[in-house]
Order: structure tokens, then sequence, then C-alpha cells
């Protein structure tokens, strides 16, 4: 899976840019450099790469914009690189069509197991009866999960979360997204909801519900099924 | 030899309105330039009116007195000399300077009680310096000029009043003849005469007085109904009638306006009180001007406009907007001219007289102010005493309005002061804070460069960690200083949101990971805690830097305990170490920007707390530090709680 598959690099930073080179071109990436959004725009088309790493703060065109008119065309997989605090960025990246996001200064480990996963959905696309990560399996078709042997009861609203959770499982997937789909459009401003579902649902999958391992927060952004 | 004046001793120039009076107080002048004191000018008004041609000339020695630097003084009496002496003893001077020839009169001349020698007389230890002056003269004052003056002065309606009460009298009189003697009869004249004093002036007490002794002859004095008196004994009953009854009146009358006097001193005395005492409230400038308007509305009886200067000393070209007086292009000119030369001007002065508003400048002691501008909505003319007042009122609105300005000043020197010291801490700090760290990872690096010590797999492995270890502790100084120019700044929006506080460990938990392994933390996180409604970020910075402080000042091994629990409507945080604790007196600066308990080495810049404390503020929480019973430090805030309100059931 990791032969071969090409990574076009969008950071105007020449050091970030020859980090990511040397160190995706370790583990067998193919890596390809821009280093401004309107170049990239101009290679993608014939460059055809496998996934995007898109730098943020980029001079030209705003990140937002790149992720718009790339949607419109394309569904490669884009990570973005972030810096701290800037949660509300990242949140509107994320709706507009961007799979994952690192915070800056991040170990080349955390991006090599986003770019997994976000290699992951995109390759992996057709439809799955069974989820299974870690003890959590989940039979879509029969609508059960379990945790290792034993079957959990969930409530629909439970299970709906869970459900849409496992499907983007790996990626993050922000509270505005969960909350449109679970309770529509309107419902977007009433956190509090969310909140204590995911409480809920820890509480029943996890082994320890005040330290999940399965369902983690992205602080600000939203949550992630690993 | 004593000298004529020491210092700090005051001294009093007696002031008229005769042209000598100008080189007199060039004398006063002098005398106070060379002998460093103050100096005060007085003017005895009496109830004798003044010429045109004196007033203007008094007007001028007035001026010229304050304008020397005088303390104005204008009091009423009928005799000078008390007056003089009055004020002298009041203000304690040590020196009446007089002129030659103050006052010396013709009726004074006639009887040799000159002023002067009154003045010497009376003057108990204050000195007395004679000053000749050159002989510039107004015609000599006549005594019988001063006579008519007065009577003509008075109204004809006292001199009416006065015919119809003796004609009353005698009437009761007549009728009251059978029962008494004629000598009764002139007693009850007399104390009707006594009486008329009270109410009536000179001229018309005159009268009575005189027409009372001819109707008193003519009507009660046998032969009746003739002015022949038979007796003698009668004839001089008549004449010391005569003389009593205008004595008595005429003492009864200088009594009362005395009094009336007296009455007018006192009013103007308390009402100077009561504005001073009121201006020394009002320290902003639209409070000033407000009650300044409302004040002189109540004790002026006028409409006021203020013109201040703006920031570069120059006249604002539009009045205060509290001024309720409207001023037109002509009033303009006044102002700019009060403005411009520092002096009074438009109705009842020399300059612009035509004017509608009398304009006065706002200066304290070498600054103008601006221009105040009075309309009187009903004042004939101004009198000297009424002008004191109002210039008085004028300068306490100026000295008022100079100390907003002050205060102002130093509030801006205190503000610059401060940011020039905190721009100071921060150059250092930053300096510091960030060389120390980029100087570990230069060396890790050229070490790294070095064949021989990259061989070394221990060595390569400690300077990785070096500038591994260097290149957080950056972050985390940028970090910080980020966050507090944010919070300074006042533009952090806070992101609130519903959260679960276990969330908020976790993430703190995850990002001090490999610190908190040398470390003992133990988690007491009751379960009935509702969802905080807080900014996570912001929550999770707090935690974090309290966890990582207390990492800092403490060894190894020590037990961290993180105790959150619900009481009423806040969730309390506390952060229990067993470690070194903090000494006592420096536990109420550890939240200061800034502040560090003592220069450890792998030690931040000392913002850590003080982004806490700011943090927790803007939730509407509260932090504090206590050092524990036995051992360590506890760090405890509490964030108050929200409800939540569901739009449905769940």
């Amino acid at each position: 899976m990791k032969e071969g598959l090409h990574i076009l690099v969008i950071d105007d930073e020449l050091q970030i840019r020859r980090f990511l080179k040397i160190s995706l071109s370790t583990r067998g990436f193919i890596v390809h450099e821009s280093a401004t959004a309107e170049e990239a725009l101009f290679v993608l088309p014939t460059l055809r790469p496998d996934l995007i790493i898109l730098d943020l703060g980029l001079p030209d065109i705003d990140g937002l914009d790149f992720i718009k008119q790339l949607r419109e065309w394309s569904t490669v997989p884009v990570i973005i690189l972030t810096v701290k605090d800037s949660e509300q960025d990242k949140i509107s990246l994320l709706e507009a069509g961007a799979d994952d996001y690192l915070t800056k200064p991040f170990s080349i480990g955390e991006l090599q197991a986003r770019i997994k996963v976000a290699l992951r959905h995109a390759i992996g696309n057709k439809e799955e009866s069974v989820f299974i990560s870690d003890d959590l399996k989940i039979d879509y078709a029969k609508r059960l999960v379990f945790i290792g042997e034993n079957e959990i009861k969930l409530t629909p609203t439970e299970y709906s979360l869970l459900v849409m959770l496992s499907k983007n499982a790996g990626k993050v997937i922000t509270q505005n997204q969960l909350m449109k789909e679970l309770w529509g459009p309107n419902m977007i401003e009433e956190t509090q909801y969310l909140r204590i579902y995911i409480l809920q649902l820890r509480k029943k999958i996890e082994k320890e519900p005040s330290n999940p391992k399965k369902i983690l927060t992205e602080p600000g952004v939203g949550y992630r099924l690993v | 030899m004593k000298k004529l004046l020491q210092k700090n001793e005051l001294f009093l120039v007696a002031i008229s309105s005769s042209p000598n009076s100008q080189y007199i107080i060039k004398w006063a002048k002098k005398i106070s330039y060379n002998f460093k004191t103050d100096w005060i000018a007085v003017y005895v008004e009496r109830k004798i009116k003044l010429s045109e041609k004196e007033e203007v000339s008094l007007k001028k020695n007035l001026d010229l007195a304050r304008r020397l630097g005088a303390e104005l003084i204008i009091t009423h009496d009928d005799d000078i000399v008390s007056g003089i002496l009055r004020i002298a003893f009041q203000k304690n001077v040590s020196l009446i300077v007089i002129g030659k020839t103050f006052h010396k009169n013709f009726f004074e001349k006639l009887t040799g009680s000159g002023i002067i020698d009154r003045l010497i007389k009376e003057s108990a230890d204050i000195n007395i310096n004679v000053v000749s002056e050159p002989c510039l003269k107004l015609k000599q004052f006549d005594f019988l000029k001063l006579k008519t003056k007065s009577s003509i002065k008075s109204s004809y309606k006292e001199y009416i009043l006065s015919i119809l009460i003796i004609s009353l009298i005698t009437a009761l009189n007549l009728f009251l003849s059978q029962l008494t003697g004629y000598w009764t009869i002139a007693l009850i004249y007399l104390l009707i005469v006594t009486i008329c004093a009270f109410f009536l002036s000179m001229g018309p007490i005159v009268l009575a007085a005189s027409l009372s002794a001819v109707l008193w002859n003519l009507l009660f004095i046998p032969p009746k109904f003739t002015f022949y008196i038979d007796k003698v004994e009668d004839l001089f009953m008549f004449i010391m009638y005569f003389i009593i009854a205008l004595i008595t009146g005429s003492l009864t009358s200088k009594l009362h306006i005395k009094e009336m006097a007296l009455r007018i001193r006192e009013k103007r005395i308390s009402d100077l009180y009561e504005i001073s005492a009121a201006m020394g409230n009002y320290t902003e400038i639209d409070e000033i001007i407000n009650n300044s308007i409302k004040l002189i509305e109540k004790f002026l009886n006028a409409k006021t406009v203020f013109y201040l200067v703006d920031e570069n000393g120059s006249l604002n070209d539009y009045p205060h907007k509290f001024s309720n007086f409207q001023i037109n292009d002509k009033d303009h000119n006044g102002i700019l001219w009060s403005f411009n030369n520092n002096k009074e001007s438009g109705k009842f002065t020399n300059t612009l007289p035509s004017l509608k508003g009398y304009y006065n400048p706002l200066t304290s002691i070498s600054e103008i102010y601006g221009v105040i501008g009075f309309y009187f909505n009903d004042l004939k003319s101004l009198n000297l005493e009424y002008e004191n007042f109002i210039k008085a009122i004028v300068k306490m609105i100026a000295i008022a309005i100079e100390r907003f300005y002050l205060i102002n000043k130093m509030q801006n020197i205190k503000l610059s002061v401060e940011s020039e010291r905190i721009y100071k801490i921060i150059l250092n700090s930053i300096s510091h804070e960030l060389r120390t760290p980029l100087t570990t990872i230069s060396n890790a690096v050229s070490g790294l460069s070095d064949r021989k010590m990259f061989k070394d797999k221990e060595i390569r492995n400690i300077l990785l960690a070096d500038i591994k270890e260097s290149a957080e502790r950056m972050n985390r100084v940028v970090g910080n200083l980020l966050n507090m120019a944010r919070l300074e700044s006042g533009k952090l929006k806070l992101n609130l949101e519903w959260n679960d506080i276990n969330d908020i460990v976790n993430v703190v938990q995850e990002r001090l990971k490999e610190r908190l392994v040398k470390y003992n933390l133990i988690k007491e996180i009751s379960s009935d805690i509702p969802l905080l409604y807080a900014d996570f970020g912001l929550i999770e910075q707090v935690l974090t830097n309290i966890l990582f402080n207390t990492i800092q000042h403490n060894k190894e091994g020590i037990k961290i305990l993180l105790k959150i629990y619900k009481e009423e409507n806040a969730v309390y945080f506390f952060i229990i170490d067993n470690g070194a604790g903090i000494p006592e007196n420096c536990l109420d600066r550890i939240f200061d920007k800034f502040y560090r308990v003592s220069r450890y080495k792998t030690g931040g810049v000392g913002l850590g707390l003080s982004i806490c404390k700011s943090i927790i503020e803007l939730h509407g929480g509260k932090i504090f530090a206590q050092n524990n019973e036995d051992k360590g430090l506890s760090v405890n805030f509490y964030l108050p709680l929200k409800d939540m309100n569901f739009k449905e059931d769940l």
C-alpha cells in the first residue's frame, strides 16, 4: 500500500517542504512540492496525487478557497497543517472538504498515521458490513454492537453516533457534522446534546470512561474514533 | 535695625479712586518684589457713590493692582480707617502702605482727624508706610457736594414716605396732646424718627427730623400754631430736639447701612464657600463644566458658555456641549480677544462693550484653559464688589479645570511608565528565554555535525533529546507570550461551549505525558459533574500551565493530586502537591505577570500563572494558591456552572 503513492506537498516554507520530502520518501512515498496554491492548482490535473498535504497561511490563495475549488472536481484526500488555537479555521476547512489536520509542530509518526487513515478511506470505499477496531465490533447489517464477546445495548441515537464515527474511523469528524447528521441543521448550536451522548457512549464501550481510548476528543473541533 | 518687612509677612496697600493710587500701587509692587512678600490691595467702598470719572479711575487702579499680583479686597465701610484696619487685622498684615494725600478732603482737613493720623493711632503694632506721591490731583471732594449728591441719589419714594409718616404721627400727636404735655409729644416724634432711620436713608431722615421739629414747634409748643417760642427753656428744647433727632437718625441710618454691608459680605463669603466646596468634588471635565453652569445659574442668575482649549493649547472653535448660551459671530470675536489677551471683554468692560456676553479668560497661574462667557438675565451694571465675586468664581473654575488636566497628565505618565516597564521586561524575557534554547540547539547541532560525536550513540541521543526539549521550550514560551498578548489586548473572544471535564483533563494529560511519567499524578474527578460551559482550549491551557508549573518547581517522584468536584453552582479544581511549597510572602505574587519565585534553570517567562488568572477571571471564576498544612502547594480555582436548557426532551 505504501509503494508508489504520490503525495503533493503545498507549503511556502522551504524547510518544511524539505523535511516532509525527506521523511516521507524514506517511507516509500513519492513526494512532489508546490510553493504556492496557484502552482498546485495548475499542476494537480496532470499530477493526480493520491494525497495532498496543505499548509495554511499560503501567501496567494486562502486555504479555504483552495479546498472549495479543489472539491469541485476532485475527491483526493487533503491533510492540512495548522497552528494551535486556530480551531475555527480547522472546523471550516474540515467541513469544506479537508479530511484531517495536524497541528505544528508534529512528529513524523503522527503524520504517517494520519496519512494512512486518509488513504484508507479514500481507497476502501466499498461498503463493509462489519467494522472491527480493537475489541469493538459493529455489525451494520444486524445493527449489533459488541465489546469483545458482550453485546452492548445502545439507544438509536447512540448507535447512529457510533456508526458515523466508525464510518470515518481514524479521521476527525467535526461536531457540526455530527450534530447536523444526528439532529439536523437547526440544532447545530446545541452542542450539549452531543457531549452528553458521547459521555453515555463512552460509559458503555470504554474500559475507562474517564480515560477514553476509543473515542478521542479533538479539542474545539470534534471527535475521532480510533 | 529691623527690616521694613520680613519674608512671609504680608502688607496692605490702601487704594482710592485718585490717580495717585497708581503710584502707590507701583510702589507696593516694588516692595513686594524686593522683600519677596505677598500683598493685599484694599479699597473701602463707602455708601457715597462715585462720579463716572472717579469710577473709571478706580477701576484702572484696581486692574493695575490685580495685574501686578495683589490680592484684591473690597470692603464696605463708611469709615475708611476702620475698613482698612479691619482687613489689616484680619489678614494679619505687618505693614500698611498709604499715600500722603489719601482722601485729604475738605472736611478732614478741617477737623484735623486725618485718615493717616487715625491710622497711626489705631494700628497697634502694624507699621505704617506713608508714601509721598507726585502731585496728580483729581478735583478735591467738596463736603457740600457730598451731601447734595447723596440726597439726589436717595429715591423719591423715601422722601414721600418720610413726609407721610411724619404727617400721620402729627395727626396722632394732635389727638394725644389733649392727654399729655408737649414734651411727651416731642419724645414720640423722636421715637418715630429713630424708627424711620431703620429703613430710610440719610436724606429722608434729615427731612423727617427737620419736619418733625418744625411741626412740633408750630403745633405743640406754646403759643400753639405759631413759630414763635415763648419760654427760653422751650427754645433750648427745640434746638436740642433738632440736634438729637439728626444725630439719632443718622447714627441709626449708618448702623443700618453697616448691617446691610455686612450681610452682603457674609452672603458673598458663604456663596464662594459653597461654590468652592462643590468645585472641589469634580475631577472630570464634563462634570466640572456641567456643575459650574448650574452653580452660575444659581448664584449669578446667568447663562454660561465655555470655550476650552484642545490638546495643542489653542482654543476650540465650538463651545463645550453643556453651554446654555448661544454665541453669535460678534461675540465670538470677544471670546477670541479675551483668549489672546488674557483679559476680560464684552459687556460691562472697556473692550467691545456692546457684546451680549461678559467674557473672562480661564487662567490658573500661567496657563490659560479657555474662555468663559456669562449672559446675565438681569444685570444693569457691574459694580466692583460683584465683579470681584464673579472673578473669584471664574478662578475656582479655572483651578478645577487645571486639576483635571493635571490628573490626566499624571495618569498618562503613569501609563507610559508602566508600558515602558513591561516593554523592557518583555524584551529581556524574550531575548533570554528564546536565546537560551536556541543556543542549546545550535550547540547540539554542531555537536552532531562532528563525526566522532555523531557516531557515539549515547552522545547522539543526548544531543537529540536536548534539541527536542529546547524546541518544546521555545514553543511554550512563544505560546505563552501570544496568549498573554491576546488576553491583554482584550481582543480574545471566548469560544464557549459545553464540555466534558474529563475530555479536557485527558487532553492535558496527553500533552504532558512525557513529563508526567516521572511524577505521580492521581485524579479524583467526581462523577456527578455536569457539562462545563467554557472555552475548551483556554481551560486546557490553565490546567496545563498549573501542572507544568508544579512539575517545574518540584523534584521527581512527588505526588500530584488533581481533584475536581461540583459544589452548588460551581466546579472546583484542586491541584495539590506534596512538594516544596512556596514561601508565604510570595504567595500573592505568583499570579503577577513575569513573576518568578526563583530563577530556576528550565524556567519560563513567568507568565504561566498570570495567564491562568486572566482566563479564569474571564470565565467568571477565581484562582488562588496556598501552602498545604503538611507539605507542598495547592493551587485551586473554581468556574461557575451554567444551567443547561434543553430545547426538547432527550
